[in-house]
């Protein structure tokens, strides 16, 4: 039971990950462009700057779940796809120092330079978790529990166009952010820009879908393709909405719009798997069930309980930041990153 | 041992002692922050205020890389080390998996509240969030050493199928081992936050940099403090020592009783080979200690010289507690070598060999080529941070961005010399704290936007909650 529990939670802090530092990566990907001056790009920073440590942190404490509640995922996806953790985690640590460093120094140049490592490192990982969604999506090959993914996997369509979809889907959750963030004309040109990226993000996630379809190796690993279509459709018209949502004012619906359609592949991934964690290719006996892949009952059972208990404090800090924080900002705000 | 071993290792001690070396400092930091902005709370004292932003914000930025390569650290356990995860992860990963959800998530939130908090928080909500996440960064130490004290000295499993399985959690959490490393580190750490404090008011004191007040009074508060933690830490360090000369006598060699019968026990499990650690974990025991002794005379003598300030007038002293910065950060690393060093050749001692603990099939390829990624990253990072630390603390409090009001944050502002915004937050954050209740007023507010008045000393009073 409690390895239900686990997965639920795993789920919760991978979905708040993608929505909230969505916002961050998005930002970095489109921030610069969006900005027309120096102004402007102090107002972006101060928009998103006071949520940037407490939004990464959501993947570190879903790395924390995979390290203590599922040892099975963590010695098979994490070692099976050395290439791809190494580059997101290279990139990870590039971004934080990135963001932490810009503004320590006065300068065009100085910044300029740490912007742009910023925004290859936001680029980067939107791209790596877009290719991520898109392989587990589909069977892997797994057997006996241990993961040996070919570069190649990554290559096939479902992962590429996956990928392109998460940066697209990023860009305009940033704009949306921005659109109910920021103040004056930057907030006007994150909605018109918002209203630009949303069809095209729509169109890639739509045509993601039916590249999983018409590919029999992703096709294959939709165990139960129902729920993931109605989700699917459910992320398509959340990112339709949330630009229009934007335009009218709608500053809480908005960004809740476009961060459901971020955190979406979560819930497609769960939905299209459920009772497996991952679908083997070489047949359904290789298949990694969620409660293999959990650790013993024995130690979930005794620190799920702590983890839980724990859980509405945390949740309170993170609305508190986001109370506190709930203003529109401009350029003489704060902007410490 | 082969090459993919060797590269492993090698990768899992450049990024630990990487880390570690952020991690000590940050945590001597925050706890002289939390001690600083307590006395700005109840004063309301801005010398106080001060103090607070300058030694914050080289605590920011030295945090920076901390949580960059405890990133890095945290993957690395899947990545390289997933015999371990495999074999131990049902009571390894768990104490990993609370510090990263209970401390770590909980440090990070509070954290960013703390950094754009200022003015714009009340003064005492403002001090409890630091609170919090000095009180959240010492929990991960505790929860990191449990995780690591299981390594050393397994306690509260059985091992059912080839698998250990958690038997006995109030064991694994009361682990003699972890809690006299906990103990021991947490000296430490605040020895390596003193000799910051020390090294840097020291700098100043000796080049008569014209802030003689404000780090006279860090100094005030380090200097007597610092052989105190020096003598604690040793003393901690001999308790752990009675404890694990017992629990991993192989570490100690020849020196301790009863090193040949454990042996003699591994080899009758696991078969012939070699029990005993590398020399170098022997080299590290001496390194560790050796600096303790200059790091205690030094202090206890720069102590002496604190009547009537003797101290600022000894060039040659302030000098060398500038350079002792060095010592700590020696006796950090060398005591995780001889910790980790140690236990070899063990990942969990006398349970699971390090040449088991490593992901099946890696090639020495991927792990080259991922060592150099992690080591050239990091090693870039790393001297860009300490140069950034060392420009900060060179420059002075009037150099501080940390909590700087907006109407001082202009863009073209580089170094010290902005004496008058100074005057002008002093002013303002005099009443801030205290000012109206501050209950009812919407978030909107934080949009000045209408009139920028930067002198007005109303302006940073702008609350939220």
């Amino acid at each position: 039971m409690w390895h239900i529990v686990w997965y639920t939670l795993l789920g919760l802090l991978l979905a708040g990950y993608l929505a909230l530092d969505g916002i961050t990566l998005g930002t970095g990907i489109v921030g610069r462009a969006l900005a027309r001056d120096e102004a402007e790009r102090r107002t972006v920073a101060a928009a998103t700057g006071p949520f940037f440590l407490g939004n990464e942190v959501w993947l570190i404490a879903a790395g924390g779940i995979v390290l203590g509640g599922f040892p099975g995922l963590e010695s098979s996806v994490i070692s099976g796809l050395y290439p791809l953790v190494v580059l997101a985690v290279g990139a990870l640590l590039v971004r934080e120092a990135a963001t932490q460093f810009r503004r320590r120094v006065p300068g065009a140049r100085w910044r300029g330079f740490w912007d742009g490592l910023v925004l290859l490192t936001c680029l980067l990982l939107a791209l790596t978790w877009g290719a991520l969604g898109g392989a587990l999506l589909g069977t892997l090959p797994l057997r006996g529990g241990h993961l040996d993914i070919d570069p190649s996997l990554l290559l096939r369509p479902v992962p590429v166009l996956s990928a392109l979809t998460a940066v697209a889907v990023f860009a305009l959750h940033a704009t949306v952010f921005l659109a109910v963030r920021a103040a004056g004309p930057l907030a006007e040109r994150a909605v018109s820009a918002a209203g630009r990226l949303a069809p095209a993000a729509a169109g890639l996630a739509v045509l993601t879908a039916a590249a999983a379809v018409a590919d029999g190796n992703a096709r294959d690993g939709l165990l139960s393709p129902l729920p993931a279509a109605l989700l699917l459709l459910a992320a398509v018209a959340a990112l339709l909405l949330a630009p229009r949502l934007a335009a009218h004012g709608r500053r809480g619906l908005a960004p809740l719009a476009s961060g459901f359609a971020a955190l979406a592949p979560v819930l497609i991934l769960g939905a299209a798997h459920y009772p497996q964690a991952l679908v083997s290719g070489a047949g359904p006996h290789e298949n990694l069930s969620v409660a293999e892949a959990a650790a013993d009952p024995s130690t979930l059972g005794v620190v799920g309980p702590v983890v839980l208990f724990v859980l509405p404090v945390l949740l309170a800090f993170q609305a508190m930041q986001w109370w506190a924080f709930r203003g529109r900002t401009d350029d003489r705000s704060p902007a410490y990153f | 041992m082969d090459d993919v071993l060797v590269l492993a290792r090698l990768q899992f001690a450049i990024t630990a002692i990487a880390h570690y070396v952020f991690v000590a400092l940050t945590l001597g930091l925050v706890t002289y922050l939390v001690v600083m902005q307590t006395r700005w709370a109840v004063t309301g004292d801005e010398r106080h205020r001060r103090q607070t932003r300058f030694w914050g914000q080289l605590y920011l930025v030295n945090y920076a890389l901390g949580i960059g390569t405890g990133i890095v650290m945290e993957f690395q356990f899947g990545l390289v080390w997933s015999g371990l995860t495999h074999y131990t992860g049902n009571v390894f990963g768990a104490p990993l998996a609370i510090e990263t959800l209970v401390a770590f998530f909980a440090e990070s939130t509070l954290l960013g509240l703390w950094i754009f908090g200022w003015d714009r928080m009340g003064r005492v909500a403002h001090t409890v969030v630091l609170w919090l996440v000095a009180l959240t960064a010492w929990s991960s130490v505790y929860f990191v050493l449990t995780a690591n004290g299981f390594l050393n000295h397994p306690v509260g499993y059985e091992i059912v199928d080839g698998q250990v399985r958690l038997t006995d959690f109030t064991a694994l959490l009361t682990n003699t081992n972890a809690l006299s490393a906990t103990a021991h580190i947490m000296a430490g750490s605040m020895v390596t936050g003193s000799f910051f404090v020390i090294a840097v008011s020291a700098w100043h004191l000796r080049r008569r940099t014209g802030h003689e007040e404000f780090f006279w009074s860090s100094m005030k508060l380090a200097l007597p403090l610092a052989p105190v933690f020096v003598a604690l830490t040793a003393a901690l360090g001999g308790v752990q020592i009675g404890f694990s000369v017992e629990q991993t006598p192989t570490k100690y060699g020849e020196r301790s009783p009863e090193t040949a019968a454990v042996v003699r026990g591994f080899t009758e499990r696991f078969g012939p080979g070699d029990y005993l650690p590398p020399e170098i974990s022997r080299t590290a025991e001496v390194l560790m200690v050796i600096p303790a002794l200059f790091m205690g005379a030094l202090t206890v003598l720069a102590v002496l010289f604190m009547v009537k300030r003797n101290l600022i007038r000894r060039k040659v002293l302030l000098w060398l507690l500038t350079a002792a910065l060095v010592l700590p950060y020696l006796s950090n690393v060398s005591g995780w070598v001889f910790r980790e060093v140690g236990r070899q050749p063990w990942a969990v001692y006398g349970v699971l060999k390090t040449e088991d603990a490593i992901t099946p099939g890696l090639t020495s390829g991927t792990v080259l080529t991922s060592l150099l990624v992690f080591g050239g990253l990091v090693a870039l990072l790393v001297l860009v941070d300490w140069a950034l630390l060392l420009r900060f603390a060179r420059r002075g409090p009037d150099a501080t961005q940390l909590g700087r009001a907006p109407e001082e944050d202009g863009e073209d502002r580089d170094g010290p010399g902005g004496g008058a915004g100074r005057a002008g937050g002093a002013g303002g954050t005099g009443g801030a704290g205290e000012a109206g209740g501050g209950s009812g007023v919407p978030g909107q507010t934080t949009a000045p936007g209408v009139s920028s008045s930067p002198t007005s000393p109303s302006s940073p009073t702008i609350r939220t909650f």
